[in-house]
């Protein structure tokens, strides 16, 4: 009786009202927060593996949100696709016949990247992580970095218990800008987690545990007080610091603190002077910063300490070119890449680029060659390829070649603008005209490219719209001195258009 | 009655808040430490008349003394800081809107950066630095800094404050960014081949004039990357439209000696006529129009180069050529009539 008549209390009920909708409010916030693909909340399942994960429970998570999959897996997964049927078993944990599929598939093509995947899988449930290891080496051969490979090769170097070696492999999933392409390494890494959070305090990998964290992360961004609280716990216990420094670090950057960000690279290095991916961290943090040389010094010493992978090698050469513009040095960098490395098309095209900004367009020409017969549809190999042939004079290789990629990429304004740049050269007004305005409606907004438009009036006799075109150039960009000059020469030319006199 | 005076009072202080965090960011008053208080006090100003206003619409709440003498006090001084602030402010506006002075560009350089993130489910963000006094050297400034500035920005940057004289005297920064100038030139003489930093100090210097260093930095580019003429065409292009004819000449001469470039004929031989060189500059625009017969531009220049060096009879075989390229030119039919006037009998004029 006495508690009912509390709640008859106006300030009380008012009280817990206001508590109710906190509460309302700051739950609604904190799921609003996490990524709706890796924890979805549309089946029973769902939820009970949201609520087994906002807890910490991970392996009861992961078990719930298989089942959550599975189902959600059965209604829409094609009956006829040989990559979903595989993956349709892994849910159910049919793992025999999962298995039967992919060496059958395998037996067709040996290098098919998702069959490999699948009897990696198996084999660590069957606890063989060095079948485990074997199957990923394969796959990481043709396929560097393949996310789903690293981090299946992560988990079976934790079974057997070569926690630096599981660092790595998620240092080296988590270097690029892409996640996971099955549900099941997500869920995998739950598992994990889940097995390395049971164990004794003291046998726990906290700098493991954080990379985890750091994956999770990528889908709620909650997770980076557990990884900061994971990377301190590390460094103070002396587990791997270097990469524990690494994740402070990236979270840092994420949140815009370049410097806190920096100071942690650099701790991290400090560490460990070999570990390539700090350096490369302080590297990109520097270049944020608008710190060119200090980005080469740490993109250099990436690329020293791992000389032999090419994603290193492509990071220094994009510094080297971009930021830099040390085409000299640029150009030893690829052309020793080329020999130690698999080509691909992007490290021609890279050639290519080289040797145009080196005025060497014989060579360019040949190099983008190469690209374009390693990947047809390499869109920046056809526009260096233009520009290349421009320069030679061959300016009808160099139309072509431009509307070659125009009919690759239509809506890209890089090729218009080089196609008005060789008729702007072969004086042919009327066409730069219609390429120039394409360019700059497609989303060019250099001024010069403006200024250039203005002038293409100006040649095709269009005065009034070019005097129109050059003060708007002015408006952008007023003290442009060619434009100011050629802003002039069209007036007069209107005046002395209409029958007016010009002193 | 009272009740909704009093809620009409707490959202005008609320308005008078949030319009003075307005004026405190867009128009900056660099100064010392105790300056920059005022952001944060007005920033606690509007968190407490927020609550103020909330605990006014729950109207039905009563605060029983001696907390009801607390809150009116409260409620008072909170009102009294936020009227001063908003006065104080009114001159911060009043003296950046009225400015009609002159911008002027201050160097300068980070001493100190801080700041934090406070996370209310959105994270607001505050940010601060202390920089070289350009009044006295031995001094910081400290200002406010926007999250878009924060980012590029650290302790011992180069900086440029754009400072203005303020209507009242009271001097005021619209934007602080880095000072790339400096930046770009310090990478210039730690690694000499990197031809970005060089490249765009040269655009920097020829949007700002500047034609000596733009000489000097386009010698240096092509001493290191001589085959590479797309950036020379570019700068010597603007270097023609300012009328810039001896650097120019010092430009291209030693490039025209080894390419054999339509550009680089055509503006050199201009430029060269137009400094006393007229003969070699004939022989370049000569040169230029063997190598591209169908474009008008280098008849055009002949035509004009003698006109301009005292043989205007010499050019108009160019300009007639240059209307059968293009039909109609205005420039040009009134060019060749005036050279037709020039000739005729003083007795025709």
């Amino acid at each position: 009786m006495k508690t009912a008549g509390v709640f008859k209390n106006p300030r009380i009920r008012l009280a817990i009202a206001i508590v109710l909708v906190l509460a309302g409010f700051f739950a609604q916030q904190r799921v609003a927060q996490l990524d709706p693909e890796a924890f979805p909340l549309n089946s029973l399942r769902s939820l009970e593996g949201l609520t087994h994960y906002l807890l910490g429970n991970y392996q009861a998570a992961s078990a719930a949100y298989r089942d959550h999959f599975s189902a959600v897996h059965k209604q829409y997964a094609l009956p006829t696709n040989d990559d979903d049927e595989q993956l349709g078993l892994l849910l159910e944990k049919n793992y025999k016949k999962a298995q039967l599929l992919a060496k059958a598939a395998l037996e067709r093509d040996p290098s098919d990247t998702f069959s490999l995947l699948t009897v990696s899988e198996v084999a660590l449930v069957e606890n063989k992580p060095d079948e485990t290891l074997a199957f990923t080496s394969t796959i990481l051969k043709h396929e560097i970095d393949q996310f789903d490979a690293l981090f299946l090769s992560s988990f079976a170097f934790v079974r057997k218990q070569n926690y630096g070696a599981a660092i790595d492999r998620v240092n080296l999933a988590l270097r690029h800008s892409r996640v996971q392409s099955r549900v099941t390494t997500l869920l995998g890494t739950l598992d994990t987690m889940g097995a390395l959070e049971s164990l004794p305090t003291d046998q726990r990998p906290w700098c493991l545990l954080a990379q985890y964290h750091r994956y999770l992360r990528i889908f709620d961004p909650a997770n980076a007080k557990t990884v900061r609280a994971l990377a301190e716990k590390a460094i103070a216990t002396g587990d791997h610091p270097a990469d524990a420094y690494l994740a402070l670090g990236i979270l840092y950057s994420k949140k815009w603190q370049t410097d806190e960000a920096l100071a942690s690279f650099l701790q991290a290095t400090k560490t460990d002077p070999n570990h390539a991916e700090a350096l490369r961290w302080a590297a990109v943090t520097y270049g944020k910063r608008g710190d060119a040389r200090n980005e080469y010094i740490f993109m250099k010493a990436a690329y020293d300490v791992s000389p032999h992978d090419s994603f290193y090698a492509n990071w220094l050469a994009d510094v080297l070119m971009h930021k830099l513009g040390d085409y000299q040095q640029a150009l030893s960098l690829t052309l020793n890449s080329l020999t130690v490395l698999p080509a691909t098309s992007d490290s021609y095209e890279r050639l290519g680029e080289i040797y145009s900004l080196l005025g060497n367009y014989a060579d360019s020409i040949k190099a983008y060659g190469s690209a374009l017969r390693l990947n047809r549809k390499n869109f920046n190999a056809y526009l260096g390829l233009g520009g290349s042939f421009r320069e030679i004079g061959n300016t009808e290789e160099a139309i072509r070649t431009y509307k070659a990629a125009i009919a690759l990429r239509p809506y890209s304004w890089y090729p218009h603008i080089g196609l008005a740049n060789v008729y702007h050269g072969l004086s042919r007004y009327n066409d730069a005209i219609i390429e120039y305005e394409q360019g700059i409606a497609l989303g060019n907004n250099d001024p010069a490219q403006l200024i250039a438009l203005c002038g293409m009036y100006g040649e095709s006799s269009r005065f009034n719209k070019a005097v129109e075109c050059f003060k708007k150039a002015l408006q952008i960009r007023p003290n442009d001195v060619t434009a100011r000059k050629r802003l002039a020469d069209a007036e007069k030319n209107l005046v002395l258009s209409r029958g007016g006199g010009v002193e | 009655m009272a009740g909704r005076h009093a809620l009409t009072g707490h959202l005008f202080l609320l308005g008078l808040c949030s319009w003075a965090i307005y004026v405190q960011t867009t128009y900056r008053i660099p100064g010392g430490h105790l300056l920059f208080l005022l952001p944060a006090v007005n920033i606690a100003a509007t968190c407490l008349t927020l609550i103020l206003l909330i605990l006014r619409l729950m109207g039905s709440v009563s605060i029983e003394e001696p907390l009801h003498t607390l809150f009116r006090w409260v409620q008072l001084t909170n009102s009294a800081f936020i009227v001063a602030f908003g006065l104080y402010n009114g001159l911060v506006f009043i003296n950046a809107r009225w400015d009609m002075s002159t911008l002027n560009t201050v160097p300068s350089k980070i001493t100190d950066i801080g700041g934090n993130e406070i996370d209310f489910g959105y994270p607001m963000h505050y940010f601060w630095a202390d920089l070289q006094s350009w009044r006295s050297p031995k001094n910081t400034e400290r200002l406010m800094l926007r999250l878009s500035e924060r980012e590029n920005l650290w302790v011992g940057r180069p900086v440029l404050l754009q400072l203005h004289a303020g209507y009242f005297h009271i001097p005021w920064v619209s934007a602080i960014e880095p000072n790339r100038e400096r930046e770009w030139l310090d990478i210039i003489n730690d690694i000499p081949t990197a031809s970005r930093p060089r490249q765009n100090l040269t655009y920097l210097y020829l949007e700002q004039h500047r034609w000596e260093e733009v000489k000097r930095l386009s010698e240096q580019q092509m001493k290191f990357y001589p085959n590479n003429l797309v950036f020379i065409r570019y700068v010597t292009a603007v270097l023609l439209n300012a009328y810039r004819y001896s650097e120019i000449v010092a430009l291209l001469e030693p490039i025209a000696k080894t390419k054999s470039d339509y550009q680089v004929y055509g503006k050199l031989g201009f430029a060269l006529a137009m400094t006393g060189r007229k003969a070699e500059g004939m022989k370049y625009l000569e040169s230029a129009i063997l190598k591209e017969p169908r474009n008008y531009w280098a008849y055009s220049a002949l035509g004009y180069a003698h006109v301009y060096t005292g043989t205007p009879k010499n050019a108009v075989p160019y300009f007639k050529r240059v209307l059968e390229i293009r039909p109609g030119f205005p420039e040009v039919q009134d060019m060749l009539r005036k050279i037709g006037a020039a000739e005729s009998p003083p007795s025709a004029r």
